[in-house]
């Protein structure tokens, strides 16, 4: 089976640090996989060279066979990658519904034979993910849980192959944390969607994700299984604590 | 041979005197986030009290250079920092330019009460220009001036003793420690605000070091020729040091020096370049610049800072943007009738920069970037109408056709977009630079051609024949929009339809990607929205609209000249509209009418006062009166850092209980109504009028506000909204 995202020997280093060292890894269609690791472990500098916000200093991204190492970040926007930020990205002049339908707008631009209604997708992803009673709301008053499932909804709004998530459930009660597993599984199994997740709730990644790549100081420790992820004692040692505490 | 050493002898005694300025610019910036415009502002009122004492008091030199530097120079700066600069947190780089802006334009102001622009201000070189060492270099003599030498050494302590100040002491380490994070600094117990305010008093030291210096080389202290060449040649040596590194930034000042030092010399040899080279000292920095924002890389995407920022618009619906034009044209209507011919023709000038005003509530409200020469866009739509769109025979029968203001508004849009291309690929502050680097450059080097410049291949002609130009009135179809009250109800008419046409585009798809990109570059460009032809749409958008404004403005002003497009005036409508709000249409309109007509309204009836009752004596009271005047928007824009978002929505906010309560809505109305009958039928002159709107306008919300309380328990409405109305209504 060919992964759906296949990223390769991703270095990056700002000013002499090294963010990522020689990092690679895939993103399978249809599953939800784990990136997960101890805070400053490069999750998130991966995310920024995924969807070409920061450029590497090596390594390759190809999605669905298309190298797109080089391209800007809205070409990779318009062959299928989404993402979401782990600071808050969202236009806070415009209402929840308004920062739909502009990602739908954008997303319709240019050369799209595949246009949908995005009026009528916009009220669909809002009552997907429960914002109907916050629709008209102006996003910046919004709790910053709500502000994160806004940053889903947008994501989603662009109907990509991948998705990136960067922590959406922090910010987010236990309930709805739950309630947003579900969600994502839902959205995987029923649109054919693919997502990639970093996320500290580690319940929430054992239970949701189908495969697991675990960084630490910028290089890739593990790869596998929930389960296999569990048992790995680096992964223990750096980041998960020992299995008896964690789980 | 002889002239190369001559050459490279006068290009680095200037060259470091840039250095010198471009590094307390990069100083400050990198200390404090702001990018201070009136840094060569500091330079230039440097120079005057310097001549002040010198000349006049005649203080000894190195007293007055010595007091001047090192103790007015530095505490004038701390002042500014700790009244304005440190409230500036928080809000936008927009808010933040504006701001050191109008502290510029407020130091020219001061400059022109004390140092009054039509006299000339000599100050000759310390030791005087014959004082000299002589070399022999083959046949020639090379001269080398005690006060190059001086010049130099002083630049070179200078840097020095800053490089020592960075490197080995506290204060130095802290300094370098602000650059990289203020917070940290914070909490390892150092003051970000105290370091910030040294590093401003240190630049304040340099700028006025090297504007004395300067102005001696120059040979006289000419405020506006002195700051546009401080600035043009401080900005690009502090962008060829990235805003980041002092050492590259004095390379960059040396090299510019050395440029100029070199073409102008070289050029003065040959005939036909004569007449040009005395602008190189300007064109040569602003086309570095350019190279320099060409060769810059791109930025990386910024993320979206804004949201936490202090600035907030609405967006009115279409149905209140429809009925506040309906009442702007009755307002203007009723205003036409009881105006003079002069009142009116200054009316549709202000109405007209409103419109070049818009274009900024398109470029800087939406999309959030920002151009400080709209006039400058304004000019070449002008030019270009005047050039390739009269028809009719010769004066006074000429007329402006429709199909040369739409040649003009297409050609201000293409060269808008080439202007600004390069600097739409970095970041807002670039713009900022770039396109004031463009209003120098217009004003002061293509618009000095006296001749036809025709550009090869488009035929375009360019520039002023003869020196001035004048635009004659429009023909609209079958009418020609001839008189002062034709061309202010036709400008009103277009403001109100562009107006609400921006409106109609905020809410659009288009409008929503705009307000996308400046909320978050980041998040827009990972949906898929290319960040760079959005902006670049936007800008031609918004230069369109500004070749718009600056065709009517130059028809309702008559004759134009070069002065009309002077980078300061652009400076001064960029901040009356900031001032008005951003971004709202609204804001376009206080801008363009207080900047048009408030303020000359002021000042030319002050000024007529002042002519008439000469013999009175009294001309230096009504002289403080106007320089008072000129001041006024300037301390207005000063003030911004406490209300961002601008003034127009907290007085529309102020207004809100008079429109919501009956009786006194009905009874300002109707004292507004007799005012004006009474204006109509000449019981009184204009001036009463002015003055009893503006206290209705006072009265009203305090009116219903005492209504209101005696019913409900409500606070008061804000003291600075009254401020805000009091600077309206004068």
């Amino acid at each position: 089976m060919t992964n759906l995202l296949e990223v390769a020997n991703v270095s990056v280093s700002f000013k002499g640090t090294k963010a990522l060292v020689d990092v690679s890894f895939g993103c399978a269609a249809g599953e939800i996989t784990g990136l997960i690791g101890p805070n400053g472990a490069g999750k998130t500098t991966m995310f920024n060279v995924i969807s070409g916000l920061l450029k590497p200093t090596a390594g390759s991204v190809v999605l669905n066979g298309v190298d797109l190492s080089k391209a800007k970040p809205a070409r990779r926007a318009r062959h299928g990658i989404s993402r979401t930020f782990q600071r808050l990205e969202l236009f806070t002049s415009l209402t929840v519904r308004e920062n739909l339908v502009v990602a739908g707008e954008i997303r319709n631009s240019i050369g799209r034979k595949d246009r949908f209604n995005v009026k009528s997708e916009a009220d669909e992803v809002l009552h997907l993910l429960d914002l109907t009673d916050v629709a008209e709301i102006d996003v910046a008053s919004l709790p910053t849980g709500r502000a994160r499932v806004v940053e889903v909804a947008r994501a989603l709004m662009t109907r990509p192959k991948l998705v990136l998530l960067d922590e959406p459930a922090s910010g987010q009660s236990e309930e709805e944390t739950e309630h947003f597993g579900v969600l994502l599984r839902r959205l995987v199994n029923d649109r054919g969607l693919s997502v990639c997740l970093v996320e500290h709730d580690v319940p929430l990644v054992m239970n949701l994700c189908d495969h697991i790549h675990v960084l630490n100081f910028g290089s890739m420790l593990a790869s596998g299984t929930p389960m296999e992820i569990r048992q790995n004692a680096a992964v223990a040692d750096a980041y998960l604590g020992s299995p008896e505490e964690t789980i | 041979m002889a002239n190369f050493l001559v050459y490279l002898i006068a290009g680095t005694t200037s060259g470091v005197l840039y250095a010198l300025v471009a590094s307390g610019l990069v100083l400050t910036y990198t200390t404090s986030g702001i990018f201070n415009f009136a840094h060569g502002g500091v330079a230039m009122l440097s120079a005057f009290v310097f001549y002040q004492m010198t000349a006049v008091w005649m203080w000894p030199n190195w007293i007055s250079f010595i007091l001047v530097a090192f103790v007015l120079a530095p505490l004038f700066q701390i002042g500014v920092y700790r009244v304005i600069m440190r409230r500036l947190t928080g809000t936008s780089d927009i808010t933040k330019i504006v701001v050191t802006i109008a502290l510029m334009l407020a130091i020219f102001g001061l400059a022109a009460w004390g140092w009054p622009p039509d006299t000339s201000y000599p100050l000759s070189l310390f030791w005087g220009v014959t004082a000299e060492w002589t070399f022999h270099v083959g046949s020639h003599d090379v001269y080398l001036q005690y006060f190059q030498v001086f010049a130099i050494g002083v630049a070179a302590v200078m840097g020095i003793g800053l490089s020592i100040l960075f490197k080995r002491t506290r204060i130095g380490i802290a300094m370098r420690a602000v650059v990289d994070s203020p917070d940290l600094l914070k909490l390892n117990g150092g003051v970000p605000e105290r370091v910030a305010a040294i590093s401003w008093a240190v630049g304040g030291s340099m700028a006025a070091v090297a504007g004395i210096l300067i102005a001696q080389v120059q040979g006289s202290v000419d405020a506006t020729s002195l700051t546009i060449l401080l600035i043009t040649c401080g900005v690009t040596a502090a962008m060829i040091g990235r805003l980041r590194s002092i050492p590259v930034t004095v390379f960059g000042g040396i090299l510019i020096g050395l440029e100029i030092a070199f073409f102008t010399g070289y050029a003065s040899q040959h005939q036909e370049w004569t007449s040009w080279s005395p602008q190189f000292g300007v064109a040569i920095p602003v086309l570095s610049l350019f190279v320099v924002l060409l060769v810059l890389p791109q930025d990386r995407l910024r993320g979206a800072t804004l949201s936490r920022l202090r600035e907030r618009y609405t967006v009115p619906t279409m149905k209140t943007a429809w009925v506040s034009g309906l009442a702007l044209m009755i307002f203007v209507i009723g205003m036409g009738q009881i105006m003079g011919i002069s009142d009116t023709s200054m009316l549709a000038a202000g109405m007209a920069l409103s419109i070049i005003a818009l274009s900024l509530t398109l470029l800087t409200g939406y999309a959030g970037e920002i151009n400080l020469a709209p006039i400058s866009f304004g000019a070449i739509g002008a030019i270009v109408a005047y050039h390739h769109g009269l028809i009719g025979p010769g004066f006074p029968d000429q007329r402006t056709s429709l199909w040369g203001i739409g040649i003009g508004i297409v050609i201000t849009m293409v060269l808008g977009g080439l202007v600004a291309l390069p600097a739409l690929r970095l970041r807002g502050l670039h713009l900022a630079l770039g396109t004031m680097a463009f209003g120098i450059f217009l004003s002061t080097f293509i618009l000095s051609f006296t001749g036809v410049v025709t550009i090869p291949l488009i035929h375009l002609h360019l520039a002023f024949v003869g020196g001035a130009m004048t635009l004659p009135p429009v023909k609209f179809l079958a009418w020609s929009l001839v008189s002062p009250k034709a061309q202010l109800l036709s400008s009103t008419a277009l403001f109100i339809f562009l107006g609400v046409g921006l409106v109609a585009l905020r809410r659009s798809p288009y409008g929503r990607r705009l307000v996308a990109m400046k909320d978050s570059p980041a998040a827009s460009a990972t949906l898929g929205q290319s960040i760079l032809w959005l902006k670049v749409s936007a800008f031609m958008l918004s230069s369109g609209l500004a070749a718009v404004g600056g065709i009517l403005y130059c028809i309702a002003l008559g004759s134009v000249q070069t002065t009309t497009f002077d980078i300061f005036l652009s400076f001064g409508l960029v901040m009356a509209t900031v001032v008005g709000g951003m971004g709202n249409v609204s804001g376009a309109l206080f801008g363009g009418v207080f900047f048009g007509v408030g303020l000359t309204a002021v000042q030319h009836t002050l000024f007529n006062l002042a002519n008439a009752h000469n013999s009175w004596g009294q001309l230096f009271s009504w002289a403080t009166a106007y320089h008072l005047a000129a001041l006024l928007p300037a301390t207005i824009g000063i003030t911004l850092g406490s209300n961002p978002s601008g003034s127009i929505s907290k007085i529309v906010e102020g207004y809100r209980p008079v429109v919501e309560d009956r009786v006194v809505l009905i009874g300002t109305l109707l004292a507004i109504g007799v005012t004006y009958a009474m204006t109509a039928t000449h019981v009184w002159g204009n001036w009463w009028f002015v003055f009893c709107v503006g206290m209705i306008g006072l009265l009203a919300p305090l009116a219903a506000e005492r209504r209101m309380k005696a019913s409900t328990d409500h606070d008061l409405a804000e003291p600075e909204q009254f401020q805000a109305e009091m600077a309206l209504n004068s």
